[in-house]
């Protein structure tokens, strides 16, 4: 039990270890005021790196998010400027989900590998949202939207709650439905899963929409913070979402991964920053320190699972995710 | 030569001929290349304008490539620039390294003028553009005055390691020295970035008990530090960004912004067309390098 602990809670630790650090280092660090701060900082990658966690689950990866973040923002803009701010915010999530479904059906019926299809969306969409605007930002100060990026229920901050939900959201989709068994199962071994019965196609498309959409409502609540949309902001937001999943234990190889442990990487990335920031670190010093923990987290991380690998073959068949996965979802 | 061989030639020909009907579509005018670094930043797109706008007013052929911030495609742009003979070679640097291909131009006589960015070690006939240094001692001086020489700076720098942002922080630590009353109580990167730079401010404004002044080296992050700083409720925290870009602008009338500092990017671009021409009529002898004044927007 305790080396399963371990395994799945082995990011946890490196949460812990580096916030203790840091309230060491910044006795601003560890106040309510700072820690909603942080919080409120880590939604948006956490959004992104939700629907990340489930295309990286099925052994895919999208790189176009960070242009999707630009392009939802300033779509949702300027649809709701001249027709209200919810037709506006609908036409944002669309818009990112239909780049989704680009992606996916790119993925599924073209058979392009999903970084060469991302990569080329990335800058499609990049270009679109330049194309769209101008190359201006797009400035709207009032509007009901405001309240995605503003506005607080009691203590907490509106886009702390959109985080929290769509955690939840995802992991019940992931751990409690079909299709969450089927994305586990295409990820661990995709011919299998397709002469199971699953539609591979459908379960690449779906993810790529989620992925996509989700990486809208980001950049609905960036621009709601900012009150306004830049169609190059977004730029490299994919790179921390990616290393939100991977400090989370999820494999890039796919048919395994967790919500949950892409939630405490994206807090690792975020405090990470928040850090550096309090303790006034020269900007030179805080690239090398992010790239030297996030490998040291993940060294960590592989170090404690080959530990827990090794002790659960002594105690018994230890069984992956996937195999699970692929094992339910065979036809009864 | 083989059967391959052959074919590369005839493609070659083919490729050529393409190329040729492309290119005679606007003959007898002086033609010019402008190689831009980038797209994504208002700053160069204005530039990009500039050039456009002048080399249309005088009746110049003009190609506009975008090196899309990367050194490899700015060589390969260059590089296809030369083979398409232009008159004259306007590029806007992405990097040093550009300097070699730059080189190759000079070679085959064709002039290079050099916007915005300076590159060490390239032949080049003019070169126009402002002065990171002196913009960033010049903003430096004017927070410092208006903070009456007394009061805790928040600075926010660019993208680490970029040449602007290195210049202006070089020429901000020269003034502050000079003002003992002045203490630089965070000085962190916003990686020219509005949404990053939200962060980074919201992250300051929980260590820092008080600020006076936030000290941006451009529009974008000044645009950030106001949402944190709005959001934060707190007053009496005076922003300055650099670049007058269009909201920038506006938010210094509605007194959110304290200043920002105009850099006249459509105007380089036109003075790059306009030494380009100078170089191939002999009109008028072209300056080797031209430092284009900045302004001041306040309220």
């Amino acid at each position: 039990m305790s080396r399963r602990l371990l395994r799945d809670y082995g990011s946890l630790l490196g949460l812990l270890l580096i916030g203790a650090a840091l309230s060491l280092l910044s006795d601003r660090f560890l106040t309510t005021s700072n820690l909603i701060n942080v919080a409120r900082q880590v939604s948006i990658n956490a959004i992104v790196a939700a629907g990340m966690t489930i295309v990286i689950i099925t052994g895919g990866i999208d790189l176009s998010v960070g242009s999707t973040i630009a392009l939802a923002g300033c779509a949702a803009l300027l649809v709701a400027r001249p027709v209200g701010d919810v037709v506006g915010m609908t036409a944002g999530i669309l818009l990112a989900a239909g780049v989704g479904f680009l992606n996916g059906a790119l993925v599924a019926w073209g058979r392009v590998p999903p970084f060469i299809t991302t990569l080329a969306t990335m800058t499609v969409v990049r270009g679109a949202a330049l194309v769209l605007t101008n190359g201006e930002p797009i400035v709207k100060t009032e509007g009901a939207y405001l309240w995605l990026g503003q506005a607080s229920v009691g203590p907490i901050p509106v886009p702390i709650l959109l985080m929290v939900a769509t955690l939840i959201g995802a992991h019940w989709f992931l751990s409690r439905t079909r299709w969450g068994t089927y994305i586990y199962a295409v990820g661990g071994n995709a011919e299998a899963a397709r002469l199971s019965g699953i539609s591979l196609a459908g379960i690449q498309i779906l993810v790529y929409v989620l992925g996509g959409a989700l990486a809208g409502l980001a950049g609905l609540v960036l621009a709601a913070r900012l009150s306004s949309a830049q169609p190059n902001t977004g730029v490299g937001f994919e790179l921390d979402a990616i290393a939100a999943v991977v400090l989370g234990g999820t494999s890039l190889m796919g048919g395994e991964g967790t919500i949950w442990g892409t939630t405490v990487g994206a807090f690792i990335i975020g405090i990470l920053n928040n850090g550096f920031n309090l303790m006034n670190v020269s900007p030179f010093y805080q690239l090398i320190a992010k790239g030297a923990v996030i490998v040291l987290a993940v060294l960590v991380d592989q170090i404690v699972k080959a530990g827990a690998a090794s002790g659960a073959a002594r105690g018994g068949p230890a069984r992956a995710p996937a195999e699970q996965a692929a094992e339910s979802s065979l036809p009864r | 030569m083989g059967i391959r061989g052959w074919r590369i030639v005839g493609i070659a020909i083919l490729a050529g001929g393409l190329l040729a009907l492309l290119v005679s579509s606007g003959q007898a005018a002086i033609k010019i290349g402008f190689s831009v670094s980038t797209q994504v930043n208002p700053f160069y797109k204005a530039m990009a304008d500039g050039v456009r706008d002048e080399a249309k007013a005088q009746g110049m052929e003009v190609t506009i490539l975008n090196a899309e911030d990367k050194l490899e495609k700015q060589i390969a742009d260059v590089e296809d620039l030369i083979q398409k003979k232009v008159d004259v070679i306007i590029i806007n640097a992405t990097h040093d390294g550009a300097a070699a291909v730059l080189n190759k131009a000079a070679e085959a006589g064709i002039p290079v003028v050099t916007l915005q960015r300076a590159v060490p070690g390239a032949k080049v006939t003019s070169h126009i553009g402002t002065d990171n240094v002196v913009i960033g001692r010049e903003g430096a001086e004017w927070v410092a005055k208006a903070l009456g020489g007394k009061g805790n700076v928040v600075v926010m720098e660019g993208i680490p390691g970029a040449a602007s942002s290195e210049d202006r922080k070089k020429g901000s630590a020269e003034v502050w020295p000079k003002y003992p009353g002045i203490k630089i109580v965070a000085q962190q990167s916003g990686k020219y970035d509005r949404a990053v730079a939200l962060g980074v401010m919201e992250n300051i404004l929980q260590a820092q008990p008080q600020i006076d002044a936030v000290f941006c080296f451009n529009d974008e992050m000044a645009m950030g530090a106001l949402a944190a700083v709005k959001a934060s409720k707190r007053t009496g925290i005076k922003i300055t960004g650099m670049d007058a870009n269009k909201d920038a602008r506006e938010a210094v009338t509605r007194g959110e912004l304290a200043m920002t500092i105009a850099l006249p990017p459509y105007n380089i671009g036109k003075n790059g067309v306009l030494h380009a021409r100078w170089i191939k009529t002999k009109e008028q002898p072209v300056p080797p390098r031209t430092v284009m004044a900045v302004e001041f927007i306040t309220k």
